[in-house]
């Protein structure tokens, strides 16, 4: 591989975790379309090495997040189990799947994700200390207070995570930008623990599809390697940045990089580009 | 045995340890050197978020929250037995 090949995966990767790290997602939406469209891989090659990269971002930005209590580890436990069935699902339906098929599942789940991040940049859940049945708490350093919050609907959350698994071994998506909006909207987890949990879950979503990919000999050494270094540093630097950003509107700008990507890789896959 | 201390600990140090590899496994196959280290270093790497789910179990185990950890016990025997169905195709 040339070195200049490798610098630009590097950077690829830490565009990537820079992005998970805030918006609670893998970064598989930025590496497979540069993969796709930049590096010209098929798309089955380039989910499987996002795969990859996903482990890195969520494992770097997690095991921050994971430390300072934000992330809900027991949360994360109990939709991963389904998640993990979903992820293993996917795996299978991709091998037997045209690339073209897998292109348009991975552009109309970029559309919808924009759509969400569009039109709810965050539920505003209702912090308590009153104990619920699933009462949980995470230390907030703008607070600088412990804040209380009750999750509801946790088998309508785990169902919907059995999709975002499917989605994620099928796309090289890790399902933040499912889960999250799933967790905040209908778990009533507030949006900082949601972003921070998705970030913890995706590593284990991932790593199911990814060791997979890994066994039967499907992923590029180099290429992943590459961008897994540089998705550990992003996903670092993310963590850093996120404290002083305002996410809302970050937010609404990256949703529209979703539909540009989301249209360039439809019409690539047509053939019109 | 803090479940978030402990949890946040190994995914850090497998991730360093995996990414420390994957570099000198990076380096080694453009000197032409073979892909073992590499490939070493992304099976840490990619095992890095399992290691966390084992780690968990032990700490819920340890602060006796069986609930919890049966939980933690499902998904690694369903991550496990998915790793032995891929081996046998």
């Amino acid at each position: 591989m040339e070195p200049v090949l490798m610098i630009a995966l590097i950077l690829v990767g830490i565009l990537a975790g820079v992005m998970g790290a805030l918006f609670g997602v893998g970064g598989g939406m930025v590496i497979v379309p540069i993969l796709t469209i930049g590096f010209g891989l098929a798309a089955k090659d380039a989910v499987a090495i996002s795969l990859v990269g996903i482990v890195a971002t969520s494992v770097g930005a997690s095991s921050v997040y994971v430390g300072k209590g934000i992330s809900n580890v027991k949360l994360g436990l109990f939709m991963e189990v389904t998640t993990v069935f979903g992820a293993i699902v996917g795996v299978f339906i991709a091998m037997y799947v045209s690339n073209l098929a897998m292109t348009v599942v991975f552009s109309i789940v970029l559309v919808y994700s924009g759509y969400r991040m569009i039109v709810n940049s965050g539920k505003d859940v209702e912090l308590t200390k009153e104990p619920g049945k699933y009462h949980m708490s995470y230390y907030d350093e703008t607070e600088k207070a412990y804040v209380g919050y009750n999750i509801h609907n946790l088998g309508k959350g785990a169902a919907i995570s059995t999709v975002a698994g499917v989605i994620a071994s099928m796309t090289g998506m890790g399902g933040g930008t499912i889960k999250v909006p799933v967790m905040n909207m209908y778990m009533d987890v507030p949006m900082k623990v949601a972003t921070a949990t998705s970030n913890y879950m995706i590593g284990i979503t991932a790593f199911a599809g990814a060791i997979l990919y890994f066994v039967m000999g499907e992923v590029d050494l180099m290429f992943a390697g590459s961008v897994a270094v540089g998705g550990f540093v992003g996903s670092m630097l993310g963590t850093r940045i996120s404290a002083h950003i305002n996410g809302k509107s970050l937010r609404k700008y990256f949703a529209v990089l979703l539909f540009v990507v989301a249209a360039i890789m439809l019409l690539n896959a047509g053939g019109s580009l | 045995m803090n479940l978030h201390s402990s949890t946040s600990k190994t995914l850090w140090g497998t991730a360093v340890t995996g990414i420390a590899i994957i570099v000198v496994g990076l380096i080694a196959s453009m000197l032409n050197y073979g892909e073992s280290i590499l490939w070493l270093g992304l099976l840490i790497l990619i095992m890095s978020p399992i290691f966390g789910v084992i780690v968990s179990a032990v700490s819920l185990f340890i602060n006796r929250d069986y609930a919890w950890m049966t939980v933690a016990l499902v998904l690694i025997t369903m991550t496990a037995a998915s790793i032995i169905l891929a081996a046998y195709l």
